[in-house]
């Protein structure tokens, strides 16, 4: 005798009674795998985040996170360079006409900082203090990358021994999608065979719908008329050909296990994912907007016109061969600029909850310009490229200021969702990593700047970050120790060797990698390099006092 | 085997290392069947309390800082799994569903369902795909699959993959599928006859078993509880004079393919 299957379900496997309105096909399966699902779930698993933001292509860090000279008294002891600059300053008083080196001493820290970090941020809970999200903040400078070029540094940046961070990660958990991979170029290599999920960014679509429309329950359960008392016999059917073949060859049953997730992702595809969606997206844009359209909080910047009305030279130049003439550099930021990263961080907002996964790798959307490239002609609309090898120091301070004043904005939401008791992840489990190829070495006339791959540098925020910590070495000048020619003097974070237990070596990205995994609690994809830190109480302490960041000569 | 402890190997020879991984393998099945990662053990060495790191930049394998003190992460000694790729799966799937004339516009529907779920998703299934290579496969009417169409970095996906969720939820759709087609289920009662004349038996729930895991035997347990399903699915349904049940073999369809195994022979 038939009945409604789904309801009968319901009553047999009490999906009811959990309070859950769980599809056929879940209940099917829960049934059928319901023992070695409870034996999994009581074992237990790394419950660690890694959410992993990249600045691809590598954009000059100057004015935000790179910090040349934070400890001593006057943060002051470097060589200046017209390539280099913090923020805007004035020769006349009315107009921003020159791009300058200036720090900022952050209030109860004793820490100089990029000038930006005595700015204002917009947030949810209004105009905050950039330098807030210092608190859980620690900065790893002076890392030699594995090669001069783009390719080599990113992959090294996550892998070594042919494992990358979040495949290392992914292996020590059991969450179903293990590591997302949304618009990312990053490597994803895992020892154990896992495998990432791809998904692309957008802002016009809804990208938690796209990461789970594999997962639609109405695409899955196509198959009726189950009856009442044939579910037990099913489960025990499945049950015993699985035992059959786990006798014939044990590592078939792990299969099991994925087998698990796919049906809980399937049960969680019932979810409203376009209310998910819209307000998570809501929340950064919100933020974001306003961080390249407000003006009254973020002087250096946008407190005044910015830019010479005549003779522009070098240091406005758009490319080899054009010059930026706006009149006011302010005119040329398009919201989109800010905006565009919104998506990245409601995904991970999505993640972080859901726990379907245990790392992010994104990466930040490059700027977007209205650029007039000619003293008389109108504006156009132009991407200003993250590899700002002919990005003049005028245009490359503001537009890289405002993509980091939005991405601060997002971290402090993204931080204080963390914070709140419906997420998946809290603070204290994640490491929220701020990544580049590697630095830019800026020319000394302002022109552009090319690739710093002798100075790279990471920025990871984690509740188990107690307060800024920016450590590494690196030389007040690397043009005399050789590192580039003249066209690139002054100071801006070349590596210079650090001493760990004995071994005195420039930094590699493995001692960066190395240091995550110890926050993460797995092993290092590099493991001959030591990591700079470890937690105690599960808080970070640097493996050596010494490690904070010095200025050498 | 993968991500074995070095120190491990220095201080074990090979063979006690597979002896153990099969020891512990076997108890894992037979007194519990419980393990999370069947197969799987924590493989331990002397721990020291002496920093890793003290002295030179040496590898410190599966060591972490807990609390302030280094500890050895357990380390699971996995065997890659040796699933089946798309092409396995794709044409085993077609032997069971589809029977009689290939290119009869039932099959053909069918084939496209099949080639939509499982052959055209090379990163999920595995299997060869050389983006150059004029592979084509229609998964609709009109629509084709073709590896020439993929982005190269997706064609550089393993050729044999570990379980992965996207492959078990395709798997889930495709058997759901073959249990509630009527067109399927009626090829799968031609095929159980070419099967029983195969192997001599007219035992249904046994003839399924073998559409699925055919040479391999089924323990006397899984044939109890396949018949067991068989009967209680037929007695809901009022069909007289026929030898094989459509209510039965529609519930035992769904449970093999449901099952792992015939995955990975």
């Amino acid at each position: 005798m038939s009945s409604d299957r789904r309801d009968f379900l319901k009553f047999l496997f009490g999906g009811t009674a959990m309070g859950m309105t769980l599809s056929p096909l879940e209940l099917l399966i829960r049934g059928a795998i319901s023992q070695s699902q409870n034996e999994a779930m009581a074992q237990s698993t790394l419950q660690k985040f890694y959410f992993n933001l990249s600045f691809r292509a590598a954009p000059d860090r100057a004015t935000y996170d790179l910090f040349l000279d934070p400890y001593s008294a006057t943060g002051n002891n470097v060589i200046e360079s017209a390539g280099f600059a913090t923020c805007y300053g004035s020769s006349n008083g009315n107009r921003f006409d020159e791009a300058i080196y200036k720090t900022f001493k952050v209030p109860g820290h004793n820490i100089h900082a990029p000038w930006m970090w005595g700015q204002k941020m917009p947030t949810s809970d209004g105009f905050k203090n950039i330098y807030d999200l210092m608190e859980n903040m620690l900065v790893i400078q002076g890392v030699r990358t594995a090669s001069p070029g783009h390719p080599m540094s990113q992959v090294k940046s996550e892998e070594g021994n042919g494992i990358t961070m979040a495949g290392m990660l992914s292996d020590y958990t059991d969450s179903p999608l293990n590591t997302i991979q949304m618009n990312s170029t990053y490597t994803f290599q895992s020892a154990k065979g896992k495998m990432s999920a791809p998904l692309a960014d957008s802002m016009t679509r809804n990208v938690i719908n796209d990461l789970m429309a594999k997962f639609n329950k109405n695409q899955v359960v196509t198959f009726s008329n189950l009856k009442d008392e044939l579910s037990e016999s099913f489960k025990n059917a499945v049950d015993n050909m699985n035992y059959d073949s786990g006798v014939r060859s044990p590592s078939t049953l792990t299969m099991k296990n994925t087998y698990d997730g796919a049906i809980e992702l399937v049960a969680s595809s019932a979810q409203d994912f376009a209310t998910v969606w819209a307000d998570k997206l809501a929340k950064y844009k919100n933020v974001t907007e306003l961080a390249c359209t407000d003006k009254d909080n973020f002087n250096g910047f946008l407190d005044k016109p910015i830019g010479k009305l005549t003779a522009r030279n070098n240091q406005y130049s758009v490319s080899s061969t054009e010059q930026c003439f706006n009149q006011d550099l302010r005119d040329i930021i398009t919201k989109d600029t800010c905006v565009a990263m919104s998506s990245v961080f409601a995904v991970a907002e999505f993640i972080a909850n859901s726990k379907y996964a245990v790392a992010l790798n994104t990466r930040i959307p490059t700027p977007m310009t209205m650029l007039q490239t000619t003293e008389s002609g109108s504006s156009s609309r132009q991407t200003i490229t993250n590899d700002q090898h002919n990005t003049g120091i005028m245009l490359r301070t503001l537009t890289n200021a405002l993509m980091y004043r939005s991405v601060s904005s997002c971290l402090y939401e993204f931080r204080k969702f963390l914070k709140t008791e419906s997420a998946g992840f809290n603070f204290d489990q994640t490491v929220i990593r701020l990544n580049g190829d590697f630095c830019r070495s800026p020319r000394a006339d302002g022109f552009g700047a090319d690739h710093g791959w002798q100075a790279s540098n990471t920025v990871l925020i984690s509740g188990m970050v107690e307060a800024p910590l920016i450590v590494g070495r690196i030389y007040k000048d690397g043009m005399a120790h050789g590192i580039h020619g003249a066209n690139y003097k002054g100071s801006w974070g070349v590596g210079a060797p650090v001493t760990i237990n004995g071994v005195t070596a420039v930094l590699t990205q493995g001692n960066v990698l190395s240091s995550i995994a110890s926050m993460l609690g797995v092993p290092s994809p590099a493991n001959n390099s030591p990591s700079l830190l470890r937690l105690s109480n599960s808080k970070v302490q640097l493996a050596d006092p010494s490690l904070k960041l010095k200025v050498v000569a | 085997m993968i991500n074995v402890p070095v120190r491990f190997i220095k201080l074990t020879s090979i063979t006690k290392l597979r002896f153990a991984s099969f020891a512990a393998g076997l108890s894992c099945l037979f007194l519990f069947q419980n393990c999370e990662n069947f197969g799987s053990f924590v493989a331990y060495d002397e721990l020291s309390s002496e920093d890793p790191h003290k002295g030179s930049w040496r590898p410190v394998d599966g060591l972490v800082v807990k609390d302030g003190e280094w500890v050895k992460v357990e380390e699971k000694i996995e065997e890659k799994l040796r699933l089946t790729d798309r092409h396995f799966i794709a044409s085993k799937l077609s032997s069971i569903g589809i029977h009689g004339d290939d290119t009869s516009e039932d099959n053909k529907v069918i084939n496209y369902r099949i080639n939509a779920s499982v052959r055209r998703f090379v990163d999920y299934f595995g299997g060869s795909c050389i983006y150059t290579n004029p592979e084509s496969i229609s998964i609709s009417p009109t629509a084709v699959f073709s590896c020439s169409g993929l982005d190269p970095e997706d064609v550089s996906a393993d050729l044999i993959p570990s379980p992965n969720v996207f492959r078990s939820v395709l798997k889930s759709s495709i058997c759901d599928y073959f249990a509630s087609n009527l067109k399927v289920q009626k090829n799968i009662e031609g095929n159980l006859e070419l099967i029983s004349a195969l192997k001599e038996s007219d035992h249904i729930p046994y003839l399924v078993h073998q559409l699925f895991y055919l040479g391999q035997e089924p323990s006397k347990r899984t044939l109890a509880s396949l018949e067991d399903l068989y009967k209680k699915a037929s007695a809901s349904v009022t069909q007289s004079t026929t030898v094989l049940n459509s209510e039965g073999l529609k519930f035992l369809t769904l449970a093999v393919c449901h099952s792992n195994g015939w995955e990975s022979p």
